[in-house]
């Protein structure tokens, strides 16, 4: 019978209840629309940041350094690439050659990270080769190839073909020069990394500096993304002469990007449904104070302001839940929606790019974000309902029913 | 024993800039079956005294018994059961619950009482019968006249088995037609169920239906007078 009466009280005033449920459901709608986008941008520059070139998770030498590279090869680095091959938890690996160097044409010269790929294995493990938008990946017929990025392709005046001069320390400390032929270029989602790569066979650079078996890095994709700080730990434990460490210890940044959007979602769904909480409350002490006489005789007949309170509270959870359900629901889909076709953002594509963002972005919102917003909007319907409720079960039946 | 006993109540207001005595020294007693009155003019302490004796408000000094309980001794909380368990309630408004029907005001009371549905159902419907309006009983307060509406105020008002029902103004806003029609109906209930009916009105057609009429004044009781019954009819 409370159900029941608090229902039909609901439907009293159409229009009253109609516009608080109706700003309830835009609000959330829109507020899990809006994180959608913004966890999709944070998603896209993890996953672009992990695929392009990360991995999940990469081995080096405990005493590398970005500064000092040559010399900090993995010992045995054979072995340990067959080791990681052999777990069920990998999908794929590769090993890379990591030098800094001086890349010069004809036109000028900058300095760049160069970088030796196993040109097959590579494909396993990053989506460089994905990037290519023009020429040809590292496999190419070319003598001594090599990729570079647009950026740097713009800047040193390179196209296909062009002759690129590569310089930089040898084991004996002797400076190397090597001539290299572009035979791609690629585009990432970052201009900055574009500018300053550029990447040819590790076995080429194997040949330049005369030895021939060495690697800086290892680099892993798992098949399952979740398992990265399991496998961090469990390797690091297996693996003690080396340095292991998942993209979000190598890249802290990227880490942080993601957890702030999360925490940035939450903060922003609390705005709203803080803002809609006096939406509420104000509509329900409306709806209180319009009944005072009724309540009145409520309480003169045999009703217990308790009672009163949770004929209010009903009312109150009717009203803030069915909108909360359909608003999380109606934005839900909207961001399954858009997961599944992104949202074509061509128009602010460069700016995008600056900061590893794709163009086509999918929207997404993590499982356990619907768990906490649920909370927040039943914390929200109970809090609305306090004062109100309060309200209607401190007034005095005798001065209610003498009251209008 | 009687089912009310008013021993030298007095009411003050302290309220305003002036205190005002509102009751003052007021003594009288109702016995089941009796057909009462309370008159009065306009601030002679009538609305105070149905209150007191309504269980609604505490005497600021004197003693109050309703069915054996001193009243004056019930916290407020107790009170409310009280109230719900030994006095039934008309308001000059009628005060239905809009969103509910005739029959669901009837039971709501019964609710609150956590009676049995199917006690709940029996006695709603005995009720709703008794007051003539069975064929009305799923329609709600908005569809029902304002003599009809008054008459599921009374059903609602016996509905939890009262010791008395207090009826404050029940005629006021009614037509003629329908306030004696609601007058017939009470004295039915009160011949033949012999359930106790006390009224504080205004309204001469009530004042002349009534077996006993307490006049007030100033607050103090003026007269207690007894009137001659006429042969209730239906």
């Amino acid at each position: 019978m409370m159900l029941k009466l608090a229902w039909r009280n609901l439907w009293r005033n159409k229009k009253r209840s109609g516009i608080i449920w109706t700003a309830m459901v835009v609000g959330l709608w829109s507020g899990l629309f809006a994180s959608g986008i913004m966890l999709g941008m944070s998603d896209s520059m993890v996953r672009n940041a992990i695929d392009r070139d990360l991995g999940h998770v990469q081995f080096h030498l405990p005493s590398f350094t970005e500064d000092e590279l040559l010399t900090q090869t993995i010992p045995d680095a054979h072995n340990v690439l067959e080791n990681l091959r052999s777990k069920k938890e990998v999908a794929s690996v590769t090993d890379r050659i990591l030098i800094d160097a001086i890349a010069a044409s004809s036109k000028t010269s900058g300095v760049v990270k160069l970088t030796g790929l196993d040109e097959i294995r590579e494909k396993e493990v990053s989506t460089l080769d994905r990037h290519l938008i023009n020429g040809n990946w590292l496999d190419d017929d070319l003598k001594s190839p090599a990729i570079v990025g647009k950026k740097l392709a713009e800047k040193l005046g390179l196209k296909l073909k062009s002759k690129l001069i590569l310089s930089f320390q040898g084991f004996d400390g002797s400076v190397v020069y090597a001539n290299f032929k572009v035979a791609g270029i690629i585009q990432t989602q970052s201009s900055v990394f574009d500018e300053t790569h550029v990447w040819v066979r590790g076995n080429d650079l194997r040949k330049l500096t005369g030895r021939d078996d060495f690697t800086h890095e290892i680099v892993v994709k798992l098949n399952k993304s979740e398992q990265t700080d399991s496998l961090e730990k469990a390797w690091t434990g297996e693996f003690a002469n080396l340095k292991v460490q998942s993209w979000k210890t190598l890249v802290p940044e990227l880490k942080l990007t993601a957890d702030l959007s999360g925490m940035m979602m939450s903060i922003f769904m609390g705005i709203i449904l803080f803002a809609l909480l006096f939406g509420v409350t104000n509509t329900m002490l409306m709806s209180v104070l319009e009944r005072y006489r009724e309540f009145g005789i409520l309480m003169a007949v045999g009703m217990k302001p308790a009672r009163l309170f949770q004929l209010i509270l009903i009312e109150t959870l009717i009203l803030a839940l069915s909108a909360g359900v359909f608003g999380t629901a109606f934005g839900l889909l909207t961001v399954h929606w858009f997961g599944l076709h992104g949202i074509n953002l061509a128009l602010f594509a460069d700016g995008l790019a600056s900061f590893g963002i794709s163009s086509k972005l999918y929207t997404t919102i993590p499982p356990d974000m619907v768990w906490i917003l649920a909370l927040m909007i039943i914390s929200t319907a109970i809090i609305s309902a306090i004062y109100p409720g309060w309200k209607a079960t401190r007034l005095k039946p005798v001065e209610a029913i003498r009251s209008l | 024993m009687p089912i009310i006993s008013v021993e030298s109540v007095t009411k003050i207001y302290n309220g305003g800039a002036v205190p005002v005595q509102a009751l003052s020294g007021v003594s009288f007693s109702v016995e089941k079956g009796e057909f009462l009155s309370i008159v009065g003019p306009s601030g002679s302490g009538k609305t105070t005294l149905l209150n007191i004796i309504g269980g609604l408000d505490q005497p600021t000094s004197g003693n109050v018994v309703i069915s054996g309980v001193e009243v004056t001794k019930v916290n407020p909380g107790e009170l409310i059961d009280f109230r719900l368990n030994h006095i039934g309630f008309v308001f000059q408004a009628y005060n239905l619950i809009p969103v509910l029907t005739a029959y669901e005001n009837v039971e709501f009371i019964m609710l609150l009482q956590k009676r049995s549905s199917k006690e709940r159902k029996e006695r709603a419907e005995f009720l709703l019968e008794a007051v003539g309006l069975k064929d009305k009983m799923h329609v709600r307060p908005s569809q029902l006249s304002g003599g009809q509406q008054q008459r599921v105020a009374v059903a609602r008002a016996l509905a939890s088995n009262p010791a008395y029902v207090l009826a404050d103004e029940p005629t006021a806003n009614l037509d003629s037609v329908s306030a004696e029609q609601l007058l017939d109906l009470m004295e039915v209930l009160n011949h033949q169920h012999d359930t106790t009916f006390v009224f504080s009105t205004h309204d001469h057609r009530v004042i002349a239906r009534a077996h006993r009429v307490i006049t007030l004044r100033d607050g103090r009781i003026e007269s207690d007078v007894l009137q001659e019954q006429k042969e209730v009819t239906k």
